[in-house]
């Protein structure tokens, strides 16, 4: 399978994963669904699953979408937040 | 030399009551005042009541007071004339409502409405900038309403001191023209975003944690609603509130701040209103972000063509969580699980030694303050040893034979603690202190901070 390293960010999750942005080596096809699981399980977001919306280079990535990913794309998850 | 000042000094108290009980006098003052003002048949924001203002034209004085902002020619008269005739609905009057407030009421838009059904408490003050020490435990309307009339005569305020639910929601909602979402909790988001739909009004919302905040506006010309983005409700408890996690005061100022500039664009009918896109900010690493978010769903429950909500529903029971951002007490204990405050005082004045006292909080709360005897063992690091073979006791130099005793803010993690030490020392005897730090303040000692 071929691989992309992307750079991805977790937008109010920090103290959920540890982290905020850091490269992670990807599929470089691979759908919405399967890439939304392996993030959940790598960065420890089971909790709000369900809710997280997650977008490449800047762009929604809706449900049923295939990702094309190369090198240097970004990767961002973001939770609504609902703090005020 | 500095010479200390005595901030007992009966004067010095004396002083400080009496300009208390002033400025509270003049607040009440001024409100007498603006109800003799007021119109004969009012009716704010159904119509050009205004305070009987020309609303075709702008005054002398309002001309000289907004020109500023008229000089900008995608503002000028007639950008100016329809934030006059305009009204606004701020919908939360904390952290980010106060700022979109301060702005809005600044920039001359005819009546602003404000709903909150909070008072203000001291633990606000950092963030919510429109109230004072003046105003503590008084309705957060009233404190915004004294604030805002002082800044801006010229604005008709209407204050809404009640929860806003689904019995309310659209009689309140639909005499103002748009709807600022500044609220801090899921259930009111999904109610103001149903309402927005079925009253087509559009939706400026925004969001503020810690350092982050987030911004868009939702049901803009055709743009999508907040259902289209976030179908399902979060899972309970999976959603930090300020109370919490904490919030930086400058970050819900910047997203308020940036929700007054979207109305301001709304109502004078100018270009790049922020619809099918979400900005994010990180204060930590002054960061904006734009991304571009999905178009309408066309399966969305309230907004497409063939919706499966076509009223309002209980929002409370659909999010499985309260429409505020307090924390309901849990019970998972036996009561001879548990001591009360008073037991807690006398064991550490007579048998502190014989027990192990342990404070479940995170390390930040605390360092701002905790009772002496008590260890720092924040519940997190619990989970981790809850499932790792690892001794936790004896990484802590605690002893394995004597009771423990766990405490936290409000009684409610020192439950959890208390379950997941009894799998890990089953012989020992582990209680936790009901009502934790909250009822410790109340009860036993006045002078501990409570946060
Ligand atoms: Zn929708």
């Amino acid at each position: 399978m071929m691989k992309a390293r992307a750079v991805i960010s977790i937008s109010g999750a920090k103290d959920l994963s540890g982290e905020k942005e850091t490269q992670i080596i990807v599929p470089s096809s691979v759908s919405r669904q399967d890439l939304l699981k392996d993030l959940v399980s790598r960065f420890s977001l089971q909790a709000i699953e369900s809710i997280i919306t997650l977008a490449v280079n800047e762009e929604y990535i809706l449900d049923a979408e295939e990702i094309n990913l190369k090198n240097g794309d970004q990767l961002a998850i973001i939770p609504p937040l609902s703090g005020g | 030399m500095v010479i200390e000042k005595d901030f007992k000094d009966p004067r010095i108290l004396q002083l400080k009551e009496e300009i208390k009980n002033l400025k509270l006098l003049l607040c009440q003052k001024e409100t007498e005042l603006s109800e003799l003002l007021k119109p004969v048949a009012f009716s704010c924001c159904h119509g050009p009541s205004m305070k009987g203002a020309s609303k075709e034209k702008l005054s002398a004085t309002e001309i000289s007071r907004y020109s500023r902002q008229m000089l900008i020619p995608k503002i000028g008269v007639k950008g100016q004339l329809k934030l006059k005739n305009s009204s606004v609905l701020i919908v939360g009057v904390g952290g980010l409502g106060c700022p979109a407030a301060l702005y809005l009421a600044a920039a001359g838009v005819g009546c602003i409405g404000l709903v909150d059904h909070d008072c203000v408490e001291i633990n606000n003050l950092h963030r919510q900038v429109l109230h004072s020490d003046v105003f503590l435990n008084q309705p957060k309307v009233d404190s915004a309403f004294a604030a805002l009339r002082r800044l801006n005569e010229e604005v008709e305020f209407r204050t809404h001191k009640t929860q806003l639910s689904s019995s309310n929601a659209t009689d309140i909602i639909s005499s103002y023209d748009v709807i600022v979402d500044a609220t801090d909790n899921a259930p009111t988001r999904f109610l103001l975003n149903d309402v927005c739909v079925f009253t087509k009004k559009p939706l400026v919302s925004g969001a503020a944690l810690q350092t982050e905040g987030q911004l868009t506006v939702y049901n803009y010309e055709n743009g999508p609603c907040y259902r289209c983005l976030f179908p399902k409700p979060p899972p309970p408890n999976s959603v930090k509130n300020c109370g919490d996690a904490g919030v930086l005061g400058t970050v819900p100022g910047v997203i308020g701040t940036l929700q007054a500039m979207e109305v301001i664009k709304i109502l004078t009918e100018n270009k790049g209103v922020l619809s099918g896109r979400l900005l994010t900010y990180d204060g930590l690493d002054a960061s904006f972000r734009t991304f571009k978010i999905r178009d309408k769903s066309k399966t969305c429950a309230v907004c497409s063509e063939s919706p499966t909500i076509k009223e309002l529903i209980d929002y409370e029971q659909f999010c499985g969580s309260a429409a505020n951002d307090k924390n309901p007490s849990i019970n998972l204990l036996n009561p001879n699980e548990r001591i009360h405050v008073e037991r807690l005082a006398e064991l550490l004045k007579t048998e502190s030694e014989n027990n192990t006292f342990i404070d479940v909080r995170s390390p930040e709360e605390f360092e701002m303050c905790s009772i002496s005897k008590f260890v720092n063992v924040p519940i997190n690091s619990l989970f981790f040893y809850n499932t790792s073979s690892e001794p936790l006791f004896t990484d802590l130099k605690l002893d394995t034979e004597k009771p423990v005793y766990v405490i936290c803010r409000r009684g409610n993690d020192s439950q959890r603690a208390v379950q997941i030490l009894k799998d890990l020392y089953s012989h020992l005897e582990i209680k936790d202190v009901i009502g934790g730090l909250h009822s410790w303040a109340k009860r036993v000692d006045n002078d501990f901070p409570v946060y």
